[in-house]
């Protein structure tokens, strides 16, 4: 066997030619039809969106979930809702203020607070035994207390006007003090 | 995959420092009443109101359900269309001294932080009397109203959260719908 035939087909080299002949169907060819069993795929399609906008996507997204938690933190969730109800199934009755003109003959309390404050009470049902006191509640129901609303809303409302009224009292006080200061301030001079 | 994870830190940074700068900076209107827990020891009457949260906006919703003649009803739900919260501490006293002032100082203490503005101050030796209102705004919108009263007798603490039309509520108290409870009767 000659060397150089394989090496550089240079020379003869009878063996190798036949070999050559002999397997000459099988030779590599750049035609792909040549290789029926060769299947063509296509060239990756580049895509035209920047990576960048699902970065910002991203973001907005993180963005979106801090604002909700935020806010709920801030709402103080929906957790307040059921207690409502269940607030409203222990008492009978909602619960009025009792700030008795005359003095009463033992001490009492009202505690009336939003439910979803962990601190607070259970409202109870004030003991009344001056009849000034009830003179107050029955006020106050007859005041304003339509028929049509729910129990929770009318305990709702009586709280948000127990507030007020306390309010307003209150700025009436600073009035007062204001106009009386003022009245003897002018009486001095 | 890396840009995408220098971005996510960056916006939870920046978020970050928005949430707590915004805690630091916009100042809450509410007051904390822990302190006057000493109160109801000796107190012959309480009052607590904590209003705020979904209870306050069903009351809210109940003022424009309620039609009454006079619409007293509508002015106040008008007057509180914008509130967030409203708390109320009444402590009134069998006798005098029966509570330690420096509970109620601790209170005004809170009311000296920034963001709070005095806006009235009565003292009088009748009584014992001290009066202090005081206002906080956010910009041009009033945030919270604070009222303390401390008498011989009697706290009374009033805090407001959001805005609030104080003189509507002023001219409609005592009539139909709210009905005039003079705590300062002794």
């Amino acid at each position: 066997m000659k060397n150089d035939y394989l090496w550089d087909k240079t020379g003869t080299d009878p063996e190798i030619e036949r070999l050559e002949g002999l397997l000459a169907e099988f030779r590599y060819s750049v035609d792909p039809a040549a290789a029926s069993n060769v299947i063509e795929f296509p060239g990756r399609v580049r895509s035209d969106l920047k990576p960048w906008i699902f970065s910002i996507a991203a973001c907005i997204a993180v963005a979106a979930s801090a604002l909700g938690l935020w806010s709920f933190y801030l709402t103080g969730g929906d957790a307040a809702a059921s207690d409502v109800a269940q607030v409203q199934t222990e008492t009978e009755e909602v619960v009025l203020p009792v700030i008795p003109l005359a003095e009463p003959e033992t001490k009492t309390k009202v505690t009336a607070v939003n439910p979803r404050s962990p601190t607070a009470a259970r409202p109870q049902k004030a003991s009344l035994r001056s009849r000034s006191g009830r003179a107050v509640q029955q006020r106050i129901k007859e005041a304003h207390a339509p028929s049509a609303l729910t129990k929770e809303e009318r305990f709702a409302y009586n709280q948000l006007m127990l507030a007020l009224s306390i309010t307003s009292s209150n700025l009436q006080t600073v009035r007062r003090s204001i106009d009386g200061n003022e009245i003897s301030d002018t009486e001095k001079r | 995959m890396r840009n995408i994870l220098q971005f996510l830190l960056g916006a939870t940074i920046i978020l970050a420092g928005a949430f707590a700068g915004s805690t630091v900076c916009g100042q809450d209107a509410r007051l904390q009443f822990e302190r006057l827990k000493g109160m109801e020891t000796n107190a012959r009457d309480i009052v607590e109101v904590d209003l705020d949260g979904k209870m306050l906006d069903l009351a809210k919703r109940v003022t424009l359900k309620i039609k009454d003649k006079d619409g007293d009803v509508k002015k106040i739900g008008e007057a509180i269309s914008g509130l967030k919260g409203i708390y109320v501490r009444v402590y009134r006293f069998e006798d005098e001294n029966q509570y330690n002032i420096s509970h109620v100082d601790e209170l005004r203490a809170q009311l000296n932080s920034p963001g709070w503005q005095r806006l009235a101050n009565v003292r009088s030796k009748r009584n014992n009397q001290m009066v202090d209102v005081f206002t906080m705004f956010s910009g041009d919108v009033m945030s919270g109203v604070a009222v303390v009263i401390s008498e011989a007798k009697s706290v009374s603490v009033v805090n407001v959260v959001g805005p609030i039309d104080i003189d509507t509520l002023v001219e409609l108290s005592g009539r139909f719908n709210i009905p005039k409870i003079d705590i300062d009767v002794h």
